[in-house]
């Protein structure tokens, strides 16, 4: 009898258990909307949140990458400026505020903050991968190049500086190290599609098509929703004579595209002429079989 | 007392010849030297400088400008003949050597300033882009002064040949064929004027003739006028019938089209009320509409993951998803558009914060 009674309360304690559901946070669901790009809903709730639970580094922060995100660069400043007064040494801030300015071609100001961060931020690649990026942008590769080695042998992990230090690369036309490192960054992060994309596009400006096929199809299977992804895979598919699955994609992309492409048609209408000629080929083919040479008679056996 | 007189008459004129002879000497030393002249030096090459001074003033537009500096002449061989050529030197006052720019095409020239000798530069300004830098020479040749010798010269010539002209004249208006001819020419003439003088008389009658015409036009007008007084009756008959043609025209568009007029006007003001209707009804649903949208939106955007799904995974229509369901209330993310992924990550923002 106890042991029925140990048992049944067993059952209804995990019953219990399995239904009380984990309901998010208003911030756990703005961070949510913010990966989403759903920039408007993830304001709401981060102001929200500040209204209850009062401002913070972290929520002045996030308002500032939705604002930043949106382009609206004098709000991103405000909440950027906002959180560097919790903590004028935070190097992450101090970044992104700078990317900003350079946004806004405040250029002197960006450089002050960029290096007031390389200066707090000692363990991290990213302060240097930040200026590297500035340096990127005003020309100075040479200079770029050495921050950008630097920052991955400070920190040989960050998915972030071997992410930058490819489009380094791309930006060279140095194709083969570019998609090396974009390979390095997807392979430390393998939930960016934007690092996948980035390989891919490089394997194809080689012309190596199946790394670049391979790349494409992981970044599609993160993004699914972006049509770009299926157009530039169909142009390698193309290339690799994959008529059928090349169309497949095409089609996918114009199902994701709110308007009609015209650019998108005629690669459409490209890719079933080749279909057309390619099965004229085989019927041809399987008209007129090659004709087997003769055995050569032997001398009396 | 006459010896005393004569020799007091004679220091005067000696003491009058020396104060002339005093001042000319100042003069020539003064027009010989002048006090020196800091400016901007130029030189020109002339073949004849015409007695040009040391201290001559260079005038530019009139206007005194500076000074010659230097006179050097030099011997050149010129098709194998030995010549003179001088270069003048001049120097433009500072005060004027930035506003005078003398382009490559100047010329200079010597110009006599008075019949008692002396004599000015004159730089006549060409009209060339290019100008000549301070120090260097005029590329062309500076132009010689017109002496008094040969002024007298050309006028005598020009006297001279007035005189033959003159001379010619008499000769022709001498010669008695000429005058014949001319006396022949003026008979002619004088007989044409006579034709004509006759022609104008015949013209008389014809130009009486005009009178009447205009007369019998005012008769013409007369009668007009009697006609028209005669006919009056008729015209007044003919304008009333008119009259009453446009009344009933007026009549017919006063009535059935009057009406038709307001019939499409009600029509048009029934359309008009409808569109406010319209118009009312969607401002008051608008709201109402939006979300309409919105829900059809999100619903595709649903059916079409749900589709990508099934198609990824058959077995969710059998066995489900072990995923949990959004929360109740929970709007699905809607992204923002025009976010381009690559533009982001190229930005180098680095990622939001996970953690408050």
């Amino acid at each position: 009898m106890n042991k029925v009674a140990l048992i049944l309360g067993f059952l209804v304690a995990a019953l219990a258990g399995g239904c009380a559901s984990y309901s998010p946070t208003k911030f756990e669901k703005a961070v949510k909307y913010l990966d989403e790009r759903d920039y408007t809903r993830a304001i709401e709730l981060f102001k929200e949140w500040r209204e209850a639970r009062g401002e913070t580094l972290t929520i002045c922060y996030n308002l500032g990458v939705c604002y930043q995100d949106l382009a609206q660069y004098d709000e991103a400043v405000v909440w950027y400026e906002r959180a560097l007064k919790y903590n004028p040494r935070d190097a992450r801030t101090l970044v992104n505020l700078a990317m900003v300015h350079i946004a806004q071609g405040r250029d002197v100001s960006a450089l002050s903050l960029l290096e007031r961060a390389v200066t707090y931020e000692t363990d991290r690649a990213y302060p240097l991968v930040a200026l590297a990026l500035f340096y990127q942008r005003q020309g100075q590769m040479a200079k770029a190049g050495e921050l950008y080695k630097k920052a991955t042998e400070r920190e040989s992990k960050s998915a972030y500086a071997w992410f930058h230090m490819a489009t380094w690369h791309e930006r060279d036309q140095r194709f083969g190290d570019a998609a090396q490192a974009y390979e390095k960054a997807a392979e430390l992060d393998d939930t960016d599609p934007v690092a996948f994309e980035g390989a891919a596009r490089c394997f194809a400006r080689l012309r190596n098509y199946s790394a670049a096929s391979r790349n494409y199809d992981f970044a599609i299977s993160l993004a699914p929703e972006r049509p770009s992804l299926y157009i530039e895979a169909a142009d390698v598919m193309i290339e690799q004579k994959r008529l059928e699955r090349a169309a497949q994609y095409l089609w996918i992309a114009r199902g994701l595209l709110p308007h009609e492409d015209t650019q998108l048609s005629d690669r459409l209408v490209k890719v079933y002429q080749l279909l057309a000629e390619q099965e004229q080929a085989a019927a041809d083919a399987r008209a007129n079989p090659p004709t087997v040479p003769p055995k050569p008679s032997g001398a009396g056996g | 007392m006459r010896a005393r007189s004569r020799k007091s008459d004679l220091i005067t004129g000696v003491f009058g010849a020396a104060v002339i002879a005093a001042v000319a000497f100042i003069v020539l030393f003064l027009q010989a030297w002048g006090p020196p002249v800091r400016g901007v030096r130029y030189s020109i090459m002339f073949k004849d400088v015409g007695g040009l001074g040391g201290n001559s003033p260079v005038l530019i537009a009139g206007q005194k400008v500076g000074k010659v500096d230097s006179i050097n002449a030099r011997p050149v061989v010129e098709g194998g003949r030995r010549t003179v050529e001088v270069e003048v030197g001049i120097v433009i006052d500072e005060n004027f050597a930035s506003i005078i720019e003398i382009p490559t095409d100047s010329q200079a020239q010597v110009q006599m300033s008075s019949f008692f000798g002396g004599s000015n530069l004159i730089v006549r300004l060409g009209k060339d882009r290019t100008m000549v830098k301070p120090g260097e020479r005029l590329p062309v040749e500076g132009k010689p002064p017109v002496g008094l010798n040969e002024l007298v010269e050309s006028a005598y010539a020009t006297i001279e040949k007035l005189r033959g002209g003159l001379d010619n004249l008499a000769t022709v208006l001498n010669d008695k064929s000429l005058t014949d001819s001319i006396r022949a020419s003026l008979l002619a003439l004088q007989s044409t004027l006579e034709q004509f003088d006759k022609g104008m008389k015949e013209m008389g009658p014809a130009l009486e003739k005009v009178g009447p015409t205009i007369t019998s036009a005012n008769a013409l007008l007369l009668e007009m006028r009697t006609l028209i007084k005669t006919n009056n009756d008729n015209i007044t008959g003919a304008l009333s019938h008119f009259n009453s043609a446009t009344r009933n025209a007026d009549a017919l568009l006063g009535g059935d089209v009057k009406f038709l007029v307001a019939d499409l006007r009600s029509i048009a003001d029934n359309m008009d009320k409808l569109v406010a209707n319209m118009n009312d009804l969607v401002l008051d649903n608008q709201g109402n509409i939006a979300v309409s949208m919105q829900n059809i939106r999100e619903s595709t955007e649903s059916i079409r993951t749900f589709s990508k799904r099934i198609e990824a995974n058959p077995s969710l229509l059998i066995w489900g998803s072990s995923e949990p369901a959004p929360a109740a209330g929970e709007a699905a993310p809607r992204k923002t558009r025009n976010v381009d992924e690559w533009s982001l990550r190229q930005s180098g923002r680095l990622p939001r914060r996970e953690q408050d």
